[in-house]
């Protein structure tokens, strides 16, 4: 599917409009102005045949021709027509060759009638006839005649209408282009909501400081934006709430789950101690065993408890990468061993929701058993997957035994260097799970321990 | 060395050939363009400004000499000697502005003392056309190239006298030579060369430092002949031009040269002399004006022309007036008294209206007889007022019914019909001093109406002039006023004629 910004698309819907408009426009100023100047010349020569009338009746009635002729002459040298004066159908003054004087006079083929006056196939004839006011025929018989060539007329008329027609399309197509530049203008607050818009949702934590948009609708869609924004954050805090509430109770049943065997396990130990029918020796077993075992559940109720204390309240969706940053400069801060962290971290944002302190408490207990452990190198790498995030820590150490890797998961494990240490891994077990991820062991490829944690991505 | 001189040689010559190439290209050019020849009824009975009245004279005098002004072909005064004019508010002071480069034929500066000298010879008892210029009172010449003329007062058509054919500026110093009208110089745009020694051709040559342009025409031949021979001259294309003549659309020549036309200010007609029996008495000048059939003698010899309601040409202040006479007693019959009428026998029909006439009139019991005479004859009789009647085209010097009325005044030495009535030239002394065209209107009919009741012209007709040239003449502009305002300078050949010449050279 092509598609179009919408300034291109506003551009184009207006486009047909523009220039169809300009060129009407303008072609009808140009009409105008042409049409003007027609009945302008026309009337003009109405005018002047008007003027004229009174002081061409004296002549004609002293019968004054050699003066007609001046008069006639120098009208029609500054009007550039022809003046025929006719009397009793003869021509008896004009312009034009004497040879036409006291000729009959032919009246050119009239083609039409406009505003009172003839139009023959050359020529727009304009007449008055020569009488004294008052008299209800002409005294006289005489008609002046004013004979301006059509193709003069028509080619002036013909100049303005272009002349006109080039300067309103030059005006039509400019302002038709500021048009252009308006509807781009126009649109920027449009352009400006759009990238608030794409803010809000790429940058869920930044506050945006935008300037006003001072179009009132717009400004109601950034508000509901903004508003809708702001309940999605509750929305999510309250989902995430809930969420940790749902964790927590699986805590709680993981926790019950976990102590059932040893429990079991406990009573059974118990009735091996109570029954007579086993041996003395089995039962010094047991009996021995008993005590080891309620250590172990000790221990478990205590990380538990403490794991319990840890529960994250609300999962944040930020990018979780900062967090493992941060992590290793603070153990690389606090750390007095002679190994060191190696991160193969790109700087691709990897949105996940967690909270960040507790898991940054998680990063930092694999951290320091890791550098603790190694000999010389941590490696510390983020893979992520389409749908989930792979956290992986490993180093060059020992590594571990992974027939007691649940024990310790558990809290129940009993740490050769400090029992802090235990509780180090159930706690991480327990904040991974908590984000709904999972903590997985593994032999390194560095000879040593590697711990992947496995989070969905959104 | 020898090489050396002669490629120095070619050089120069080529240089030289180069330098002066514009020179024979010009002379050679020059040579190409044929002689306009122009037909004349009559060569010039005077070449003398100030006794010119025939129209052959006029013809030829505004060829050769130029005005202050000049009229346009639509009467329109123009700039000619002087470049600009004006008028005080009174309208009896007038300025003229001469223009630096207006150059006599022989090469001298036309100065302000020429043209005060020229007008003022002009108005002279011995100047036939000195009525014209009675409103003069003084004549200065400010500087070389400003006059101030003042009149007694203010008089309209003073600016078209001037601009007329009697008011021609002459080189003062040159008068005084008796001979000088022998061979007279001018400043118009062709001076005069020779006259034939049969006194029936005068040549004409273009003036090369004419103010308004050389003329395109080189030369110009001014041929007499009768209306037969010019025809046949034209149709053998020996002339040019026939524009003297009176031609009629019908006429042959227009099948092979060009019909020019139109109307001119002039008036045909029978002049009566009141000092001759039996036009001394008003009765019979009116039954004789009336028995003429002017409808039938025009719809016969000149039907394009227009019919003459009055005496005052169409177009023209006054023409407008119609008046009929109207017989005290209607009963009364002609006289049996000899009348003769003189008819110039250049006419190409004279004698059919010699028949005409005769035969019409003698129907309706007048004893009339048509003499058929010389130009040149018929205007010694009418200049001596010897003639009982006379058919004579009068044309106007300039537009103005007071030009066709003066000669009706008792005090005008060329009033033919030598009419004396004194409300008549009082009419006239108004008409003069009137500025105001309504009024002058009134004062027209007036003085038309009692000039009519006079009955001292029977009107034939107002001719409508159809000049006839060649086909390869170009710029023929015809005037209003008559053919003797034709501009000659504007004239000029097309290629048709220039090759016609060269075949004939060749």
């Amino acid at each position: 599917m092509i598609t179009i910004s919408f300034y291109k698309h506003v551009n184009n819907s207006l486009n047909p409009y523009r220039y169809i408009i300009s060129i009407v426009v303008s072609f009808l100023i140009s009409l105008l102005f042409a049409g003007m100047l027609l009945f302008n010349r026309i009337d003009s020569d109405h005018q002047i045949l008007a003027a004229l009338s009174p002081y061409i009746l004296t002549l004609v009635e002293s019968s004054d021709r050699p003066e007609l002729l001046r008069v006639i002459q120098s009208v029609s040298t500054a009007k550039g027509s022809d003046i025929i004066l006719v009397q009793d159908e003869n021509i008896f003054a004009s312009n034009k060759s004497s040879a036409d004087l006291d000729m009959p006079f032919i009246m050119p083929k009239i083609k039409f009638n406009f505003f009172n006056t003839d139009f023959s196939s050359n020529l727009i004839i304009s007449s008055n006839a020569i009488e004294r006011s008052g008299y209800s025929t002409s005294t006289q018989n005489a008609t002046l005649y004013i004979m301006t060539p059509l193709i003069s007329a028509i080619t002036n008329t013909g100049t303005i209408f272009i002349i006109t027609f080039l300067v309103s399309i030059f005006i039509s197509m400019s302002s038709a282009r500021q048009m252009r530049v308006a509807i781009r203008k126009t649109l920027n607050p449009l352009d400006q909501l759009h990238s608030e818009i794409r803010g809000l949702t790429t940058d869920l934590e930044e506050n945006i400081i935008s300037e006003p948009i001072h179009i009132s609708e717009l400004e109601e869609i950034r508000h509901t934006v903004n508003q809708t924004k702001i309940d999605l954050c509750n929305a999510k805090d309250q989902l995430a709430e809930v969420k940790a509430k749902k964790l927590s109770a699986e805590s709680y049943k993981r926790l019950i789950h976990d102590l059932h065997n040893p429990v079991a396990s406990l009573r059974q130990l118990a009735n091996i101690v109570n029954d007579p029918t086993k041996d003395s020796e089995t039962r010094l077993e047991a009996s021995l065993s008993i005590p080891r075992i309620a250590d172990q559940i000790l221990n478990q109720v205590t990380a538990a408890k403490k794991n319990l204390e840890e529960e994250p309240i609300s999962l944040s969706e930020s990018n979780i990468i900062t967090c493992i940053k941060e992590s290793i400069n603070q153990v690389n801060s606090i750390s007095l061993s002679k190994a060191i962290i190696v991160s193969k971290i790109s700087n691709d944002k990897v949105i996940i929701p967690h909270d960040p302190t507790l898991f940054k408490r998680a990063l930092i207990n694999l951290l320091e058993n890791g550098i603790e452990a190694a000999n010389s190198i941590v490696r510390v790498s983020v893979i992520n997957n389409n749908d989930m995030a792979l956290i992986k820590v490993c180093d060059d150490g020992p590594g571990m035994d992974e027939m007691n890797i649940p024990i310790y998961f558990q809290g129940r494990g009993q740490s050769s260097k400090a029992s802090r240490q235990a509780f180090g891994l159930s706690s991480t077990n327990h904040i991974v799970r908590s984000h709904g991820g999972k903590l997985i062991y593994r032999k390194s490829d560095l000879g040593g321990a590697s711990f992947e944690i496995r989070l969905g991505v959104i | 060395m020898k090489l050396g001189m002669r490629l120095i040689t070619l050089l120069i010559i080529g240089f030289l050939g180069f330098l002066f190439q514009d020179t024979l290209y010009a002379e050679n050019k020059a040579d190409l363009i044929p002689t306009y020849i122009k037909s004349l009824y009559s060569l010039p009975l005077t070449l003398d400004p100030i006794q010119m009245n025939d129209t052959a004279s006029l013809v030829v005098g505004n060829l050769i000499y130029d005005g202050l002004i000049k009229f346009s072909p639509t009467l329109k005064l123009e700039p000619a000697i002087a470049k600009s004019w004006s008028t005080s508010r009174d309208g009896k002071v007038l300025i003229f502005n001469l223009r630096v480069n207006a150059k006599f034929h022989d090469g001298s500066i036309i100065k302000a003392d020429d043209v005060v000298v020229s007008l003022m010879r002009a108005g002279a008892s011995k100047s036939k056309v000195n009525k014209y210029y009675d409103c003069i009172v003084s004549l200065n010449a400010i500087d070389d190239h400003t006059v101030q003329i003042k009149l007694k007062h203010p008089f309209p058509p003073f600016l078209s006298v001037l601009a007329g054919t009697m008011s021609k500026i002459l080189p003062a110093k040159q008068l005084k030579n008796p001979k000088f009208f022998n061979y007279p110089i001018g400043s118009g745009a062709f001076k005069y060369t020779s006259l034939n020694n049969d006194k029936k051709e005068i040549t004409l040559e273009a003036f090369n430092e004419y103010y308004d342009g050389k003329a395109k025409i080189n030369k110009m031949l001014l041929k007499e002949s009768t209306e037969e021979e010019a025809l046949k001259l034209a149709t053998g294309g020996q002339v040019h031009d026939l524009a003297n003549w009176p031609l009629t659309v019908r006429s042959k020549a227009f099948l092979i040269g060009k019909n020019i036309s139109g109307p001119v200010a002039a008036t045909w007609i029978i002049g009566i002399n009141t000092n001759k029996k039996p036009f001394d008495k008003l009765i019979n000048r009116q039954m004789f004006k009336l028995s003429v059939d002017t409808e039938g003698f025009r719809s016969k010899f000149y039907p394009d022309a227009l019919p003459a309601h009055g005496y005052v040409p169409h177009g023209l202040p006054g023409s407008q007036f119609k008046f009929k006479v109207e017989l005290s007693d209607k009963k009364l019959k002609p006289l049996k008294d000899k009348i003769i009428v003189a008819v110039p026998i250049e006419l190409a029909s004279s004698n059919e209206i010699k028949q005409f006439f005769e035969s019409d009139l003698r129907k309706k019991g007048w004893n009339v007889e048509v003499n058929l005479m010389s130009w040149a004859k018929m205007m010694a009789g009418y200049n001596k007022k010897e003639h009982q009647a006379f058919l004579v085209s009068v044309n106007m010097d300039y537009p103005d019914a007071e030009f066709l009325l003066k000669n009706f005044e008792s005090i005008n030495p060329d009033n033919f019909s030598g009419l004396k009535n004194k409300k008549l030239d009082q009419l006239l002394k108004d008409i003069r001093m009137n500025q105001d065209r309504k009024k002058r209107e009134v004062l027209y009919k007036e003085a038309l109406k009692l000039t009519e009741e006079s009955a001292v012209t029977v009107n034939l007709f107002h001719p409508r002039a159809n000049y006839w040239v060649a086909n390869c003449v170009d710029g023929f502009q015809p005037n209003i006023l008559s053919d003797v305002y034709i501009d000659y300078s504007k004239v000029s050949f097309n290629s048709e004629c220039i090759n016609i010449q060269n075949v004939v050279k060749k």
